[in-house]
């Protein structure tokens, strides 16, 4: 159908408009959007790329080869392998390795995104139908949780797991268990749901002003007279008329996810080596900008192209989803 | 507005006080005590019982966080430097503080005077090239991060055209006026120059997209149609009504882009090898030397706290209608 509703022109009968549901006029509206599906094809090729990193990637992410380090791109090795975006300081393949890094650029991109969606929009729901006090009071707590610095406490947290990640006996308990299988996933478990566990504040404020709007609609009052529970009500209404606006809310802020893990392998507090991360890839390369200045582009460009793309795509989602807001922010 | 500046105040003291904790708390969860070993070395028992019950280490963790607190709200001192001898956290913070202060003020004026600007045309004239064109060029400064866009501008600037020095600040911390103003050399500029242009372009393209909005949203106010009926001018009633009013919810986004500022002057003064407190915390994280870490880091939370009051208390005094909620 999306299809045919493409190659409508003006002087088409207005009646083939007609039974079209609001989903597929929005989709119909992203189509429309050049710049948004350019990001969205980048992404799709992004993520096709990451889950098939193996395949795909021409040489392995690690394991040092110092008879090729800091060579330029399309140097041939001497058994004939091509290192096409050239190595790095340690011999390693750049192209490979930004392919792998991917892999944590869109994996902070979705789990950060899914934990903050999860706890906003329970935070919300909660908060949006219940009475006036609980509302007040769960939304007081949100006003003041905003004005902690999360970053830092970010920070901290990945400053304490790295302390105990750098002791080479781990622990017992849960804890112990958390910390392994961190250590385990090359240091992004903790930080990846950290990201998300203080990124829903505004998903909490959207879910709630959303649910507010359809607590007092006339279904929802005749759910109430047919004598559902809240619970059902929450699940079998109000839910799914708010979940669009959620998601394409949540799309804004993947730039900001991304931003975040790339900033902290920068500083030596996300990713362990020899983990591949764009932003740990940049510090570790900047210092020989001047000699190889590929070893550093490469993510770099890597990195902006993805944040570029997540940018379009969410503006093109918005002004989709959100005629009010179209073209004015 | 002084009560307001007093609650607003007294509100901030749990969200300080929780900081405090979090931060004393996570120091003492770290692997070790700071004197298990100096270097690669253990030091023998006797002396390492010495050392900490110098430092308090050896009272219950109580009687630790109340002196923490003591020290911090009655002397402002942020305690010994364990790694750095006979240095205070206090005095390393004193030294780089104001050199990664000056990036930051000037940052925000640069992204001041290109995005206010460029948000503002591309309102008034909206749906033409002129808006089109701006609002491009602010989700693509918005999208290049600052640690893509410093190494791109060293090798564009410093290394293949020479222009300006790719490393180090232009002035010594000693030179500073009342420790903190730099003398206005050209040593001082040419080293500012690519640091602030990194770190003010995001800066400008948040400032472009909002006031846009913000214009465009002020203009549509029963005011300004008002203002036009009784025969204001264009010009008189853009400036004198809308852009003033338009540009208070800009203020607001001060808050949220102090966080920003200080993580990108972490990048900045790493990449640029500046001697501020971004560059010197890299260093302490590199170096696994928790106590400056920790130090360092309750000084970025006071920071941005108090920063996100002032920006606060900016707003209700451009906005009288604030102050009474």
């Amino acid at each position: 159908m999306a299809a045919g509703a493409l190659s409508l022109k003006p002087s088409e009968d207005i009646t083939e408009r007609k039974g079209r549901s609001p989903l597929g006029d929005a989709v119909q509206q992203l189509l429309k959007n050049k710049i948004a599906v350019a990001g969205l094809i980048f992404i799709v090729t992004l993520i096709l790329l990451a889950i098939f990193a193996e395949l795909v990637s021409p040489h392995p992410y690690d394991g040092a080869n110092f008879k090729l380090t800091d060579e330029p791109p399309m140097t041939r090795a001497e058994d004939g392998r091509l290192f096409l975006l050239g190595t790095d300081e340690l011999g390693r393949d750049v192209l490979s390795r930004t392919i792998y890094g991917a892999r944590i650029s869109l994996g902070v991109a979705f789990v950060a995104s899914f934990v903050s969606l999860i706890i906003g929009i329970i935070y919300g729901l909660v908060s949006g139908f219940g009475s006036a006090t609980r509302d007040n009071l769960m939304m007081r707590v949100v006003d003041f949780l905003y004005g902690f610095p999360f970053i830092i406490f970010i920070i901290l947290v990945q400053v304490v797991v790295k302390a105990y990640s750098a002791r080479e006996d781990t622990s017992g308990g849960p804890w112990g268990l958390i910390l392994h299988a961190d250590k385990a996933s090359g240091g992004i478990l903790i930080m990846f749901v950290a990201i998300g566990l203080i990124s829903w504040l505004g998903m909490a404020r959207i879910t709630r002003g959303q649910t507010l709007g359809y607590k007092n609609k006339e279904f929802v009052e005749a759910a109430h007279a047919v004598g559902n529970r809240n619970g059902r009500i929450i699940w079998k209404h109000i839910l799914p008329n708010i979940l669009g606006p959620c998601i394409v809310y949540e799309t804004l802020g993947i730039p900001g996810y991304i931003l975040t893990e790339s900033f902290l392998s920068f500083i030596g507090l996300g990713v362990n080596p020899p983990t591949p991360s764009w932003g740990i890839m940049i510090s570790e390369s900047v210092g020989s900008l001047r000699t190889a200045p590929w070893e550093v582009f490469v993510p770099a460009s890597a990195l902006t192209l993805t944040v570029l793309a997540f940018n379009f795509l969410g503006d093109g989602l918005r002004d989709a989803f959100d005629p009010r807001l179209r073209g004015e922010s | 507005m002084i009560s307001y500046v007093i609650r607003r105040l007294l509100w901030s003291l749990p969200v300080l006080f929780l900081i405090v904790l979090v931060t004393f708390l996570l120091a003492k969860a770290l692997p070790g005590g700071p004197f298990d070993r100096v270097g690669d070395k253990s030091l023998p028992e006797s002396i390492r019982v010495a050392i900490e019950k110098k430092y308090n280490l050896d009272k219950p963790l109580v009687t630790q966080f109340g002196l923490y607190i003591r020290d911090l709200v009655i002397n402002g001192d942020l305690g010994p430097s364990y790694s750095y001898r006979n240095r205070t956290v206090n005095d390393l913070i004193s030294e780089t503080l104001p050199i990664s202060a000056q990036i930051g003020i000037l940052s925000v004026l640069l992204g001041a005077i290109i995005g206010l600007p460029a948000g503002i045309f591309g309102a008034l004239r909206r749906n033409t090239w002129v808006d089109y064109l701006s609002s491009f060029i602010a989700v693509l400064g918005l999208s290049v991060p600052n640690l893509v866009l410093a190494p791109l501008l060293i090798y564009l600037f410093s290394v293949k055209l020479g222009w300006f020095p790719a490393a180090r600040w232009g002035v010594n911390y000693k030179e500073l006026y009342f420790g903190f103003i730099p003398p206005m050399t050209a040593d001082f500029w040419s080293h500012a120059a690519l640091p602030v242009i990194t770190l003010g372009t995001g800066i400008s393209a948040t400032f472009a997209r909002l006031s846009r909005a913000s214009l465009l949203q002020t203009i549509r106010e029963d005011y300004i149609r008002t203002a036009r009926s009784k025969g204001l001018t264009q010009t008189t009633t853009i400036v004198r009504h809308a852009l003033r009013n338009s540009m208070i919810p800009v203020v607001t986004i001060l808050g949220p882009l102090l966080a920003g500022i200080l993580t990108g002057t972490f990048i900045v003064e790493f990449v640029f090898g500046i001697p501020g407190m971004g560059d010197f915390f890299i260093t302490s994280v590199n170096n696994r030397d928790y106590p400056i870490i920790l130090g360092s880091t309750l000084v970025f939370a006071i920071f941005l706290v108090l920063g996100n009051i002032m920006v606060d208390i900016m707003y209700a005094w451009m906005d009288p209608r604030i102050r009474f909620d």
